[in-house]
């Protein structure tokens, strides 16, 4: 999955909602989509610290 | 080949789990237990570092739940740490045994890591900050009660001095463990109870983390395997000299009665060699059971006269037969596999001087006991390594430990060599333990007035413990309790509400299938066997669901107060947005008290969108507000993936599932935001968080998705009814 949001954000910097549903079609068994999508804006928008 | 401690920590890197503690080192006095570090504890739960690094002791297992932080917070909290210098240590089950199992248990399951845990270990937590001031007092020969601690600084105010935890550790470490410390009231916690970042995420996210299947060791070797695929089925014969050739190919192996495994320089290579190994089977006369003939069992025990009743009161059939109104429904659940995103794994290196293995476990002691019974070595001479979790699910629990058990034989068949077994998803996805199959028939009797008088649920469907702890069932002559969790009589599942003439039981029937404990166990389809009946009885008294619910909940009010938290956050009462319905359930299961409220739209008649999903949940404490809201948000993607998408139907014998694209899971633009209601209301018992929710959202779609379409949907997966999740 983060090789998927890294490819994304490539060609995407700034990836809206509906971009993020089409481009990361990754299962997640843990089911921690909600953070996923704010991480995803977050590292676009610069903002990602972990 | 020679492989030694220090050569697997060299090349394995960052593996953080498991590694031994307690060695005597050189320096520092004889009977002191010191951290791999060689840190000095001071109890069993802490180490503290000269430089005020503090070592806390975990044992329970980290599979994404978060439990590894909680339980350091809660440690911490008491210990009166500086937190930023917090590192897990993860005592081995060799070294628990070593040590008189001085860590407790190790199992994770049950939603139990912090609920069975918080009270040894914020004592061991306070015991050591006792002995830490107690150290500093001595030093500065002042009575310990003048001095204060706080982030790793002790302070004697009156005489203004002031030193660190690293300095004392050592001194402190000589002294006795206090057995009894008084704890803190959780209102005073200012840590515990705190949205802390996990401890973990860090090296998960970078990479750096080494799970199972990443493991990397000299000299090993991979094993791919297959076992009989119809369960109790046993190895006829095969072929070694087939494939023995081929690119890579070590060796080819039976593995008990039922597998054989390649063992090859790459996975790839033994995988290939695999799929070409010609292999017989002898598969038994379990070949002949398929899902029609277990459905058809299921059905006639819906009827049955003998069944164990699980919770009662009154005279439910008396009632059911005088009642005005009858409402009765037949529901069913399917066998289901956990499908963790990392399949099972286990690299084991056996010599007759010592027996290791390294990868996930949630039962490090299982595990360890596994290990011990296939090498047949005693317990100083086998230990077990755990790694980070790919999920568990309850797949990697103290039952059955069959891929621990495989490893450990094949390694024993190459000794010296670690040999790395790793399942195919297929393997997996046919080597499951499974959520248990099961149907209900509920006759719910009314008054004239609506008011429920009579309530019949009978269940008909496997047994877990039947298979995994056959003594409980003996004890309980015949009865599996956990078949009713969420309905039962009393205790951490009991039912929610009070119904004047109830009868709840069990017709057990077992399969050839293995059953296992899938996440929620049996809370899964007994929420949706119960909340959808509900309002179904509520629709036939006329009246709003939650309104129906809340009278039966007057002796309930936990349940009451998260029913209605979950109601009051969808806006239960106003008016919807068109197009868009709603759905209710509660349910009490692992000591909490848990609602779920959905809101979804139904276009083309069948196309599912959830547009809201509400959940709450009353654990009575809160360690880490935030890792719970994860939690419970995990918890629905679980839960609502096994509704809409999940079933494991069995052919000749097998599983027919062998891979996500026909076993799906959900994807982000199919999972809302869940909003998360926390009321964490306090008392002498504290509730589990990893599975209780994961059983409300299924009921709560499926009650929305009668108000939007008419349509009962009473079977799981609902992509049989034709539905899609959008």
């Amino acid at each position: 999955m983060i090789m998927a949001v890294a490819a994304l954000l490539k060609e995407k910097p700034k990836p809206t909602d509906a971009d993020i549903d089409g481009a990361i079609t990754n299962i997640c068994r843990c089911g921690t989509f909600q953070q996923v999508r704010e991480a995803i804006h977050a590292a676009a928008n610069g903002n990602a610290k972990v | 080949m020679q492989m030694n401690r220090r050569t697997f920590i060299v090349s394995s890197a960052a593996v953080t789990g498991g590694l031994a503690l307690g060695l005597r080192l050189p320096f520092g006095g004889p009977s002191i237990a010191r951290a791999q570090d060689g840190s000095p504890e001071v109890g069993v739960w802490v180490a503290i570092g000269p430089d005020d690094s503090v070592n806390i002791r975990v044992v329970r297992s980290e599979m994404g739940q978060g439990t590894i932080t909680g339980l350091a917070q809660l440690v911490a909290e008491e210990l009166e740490c500086d937190w930023s210098k917090v590192k897990i240590e993860y005592p081995t089950p060799g070294e628990s045994v070593k040590r008189k199992r001085a860590w407790g248990d190790f199992s994770t399951g049950g939603s139990r890591g912090i609920r069975e845990s918080h009270e040894y270990v914020r004592k061991g937590g306070a015991a050591a900050r006792v002995m830490l001031v107690q150290a500093a007092a001595d030093q500065w020969k002042v009575p310990a009660s003048e001095c204060t601690a706080a982030n790793s600084v002790i302070t004697h105010a009156p005489s203004k001095r002031r030193t660190t935890y690293g300095k004392v550790a050592e001194a402190a470490a000589r002294l006795p463990v206090p057995q009894d410390v008084k704890l803190k009231d959780p209102k005073d916690w200012k840590l515990a109870g705190k949205p802390v970042k996990r401890l973990d995420t860090r090296d998960k996210v970078t990479g750096k983390m080494v799970y199972g299947i990443d493991l990397k060791m000299p000299g090993l070797l991979n094993a791919a395997i297959k076992a009989c695929p119809v369960f109790g089925g046993t190895v006829k014969s095969f072929d070694a000299g087939a494939v023995s050739s081929m690119q890579g190919v070590r060796k080819v192996v039976q593995v008990g009665d039922n597998a054989v495994a390649v063992v090859a320089q790459t996975w790839w290579q033994a995988k290939t060699a695999l799929d070409k190994l010609p292999i017989v089977w002898d598969e038994g006369d379990n070949a002949k059971v398929s899902s029609a003939t277990i459905a058809e069992m299921l059905k006639a025990g819906l009827d049955a006269d003998q069944a164990f009743v699980g919770n009662q009161n009154g005279n439910a059939k008396e009632a059911l037969a005088g009642a005005a109104k009858k409402v009765e429904a037949v529901y069913a659940y399917p066998f289901q596999n956990h499908a963790c995103m990392e399949p099972m794994n286990i690299t084991a290196r056996y010599t007759p001087q010592k027996c290791e293995i390294w990868g996930p476990t949630q039962n490090g002691e299982a595990a360890f006991a596994a290990v011990l019974d296939a090498s047949g070595l005693p317990a100083d001479k086998v230990d077990v390594y755990k790694t980070m979790l790919g999920g568990g699910f309850g797949r990697r629990g103290g039952y059955p430990n069959d891929y621990v058990t495989q490893a450990v034989l094949i390694a024993k068949q190459l000794p010296g060599t670690p040999i790395k077994l790793l399942w195919s998803r297929e393997e997996d996805m046919l080597h499951g333990r499974y959520h248990p199959v099961m149907q209900c028939k509920l006759v719910g009797g009314l008054d004239a007035t609506g008011n429920l008088t009579g309530l019949h649920m009978r269940l008909s469907g496997q047994s877990i413990l039947a298979a995994v702890r056959p003594a409980v069932v003996q004890e309980q002559k015949g009865r599996d309790p956990l078949s009713f969790q969420g309905v039962f009589e009393s205790g951490e599942h009991s039912f929610s509400y009070t119904v004047p003439n109830l009868l709840i039981d069990h017709a057990m029937r077992n399969t050839h299938v293995p059953p296992g404990f899938w996440r929620g166990v049996n809370i899964n389809q007994n929420a949706i066997f119960i909340e959808c009946f509900m309002d179904e009885l509520a629709e036939a008294a006329g009246q709003d669901a939650l309104e129906f619910r809340r009278k039966l909940l007057a002796n309930n009010p936990r349940g009451l107060g998260v029913l209605n938290a979950a109601a009051e956050k969808i806006g239960w009462g106003t008016p919807a947005p068109q197009g868009v319905y709603r759905g209710l359930a509660v349910l009490k299961a692992f000591n909490s008290y848990v609602a779920g409220a959905a809101e979804i739209s139904v276009s083309d008649g069948n196309k599912v969108k959830v547009r809201r999903i509400v959940g709450a949940t009353d654990p009575g404490y809160a360690v880490n507000p935030a890792q719970i809201e994860r939690q419970v948000a995990g918890s629905f993607v679980y839960g609502l993936s096994a509704l809409f998408f999940q079933e494991c139907t069995v052919k000749d014998g097998q599983i027919e599932q062998t891979n996500f694209h026909d076993y799906n899971s959900m994807r982000i633009a199919q999972m809302p935001k869940v909003e998360t209601v926390l009321l964490p209301t306090g008392g002498t018992v504290w509730g589990g968080i990893g599975e209780p929710t994961i059983c409300v959202a299924a009921p709560a779609v499926l009650n929305a998705f009668y108000r939007a379409t008419g349509k009962r949907l009473r079977s799981v997966p609902l992509k049989n009814h034709g539905v899609e999740l959008i």
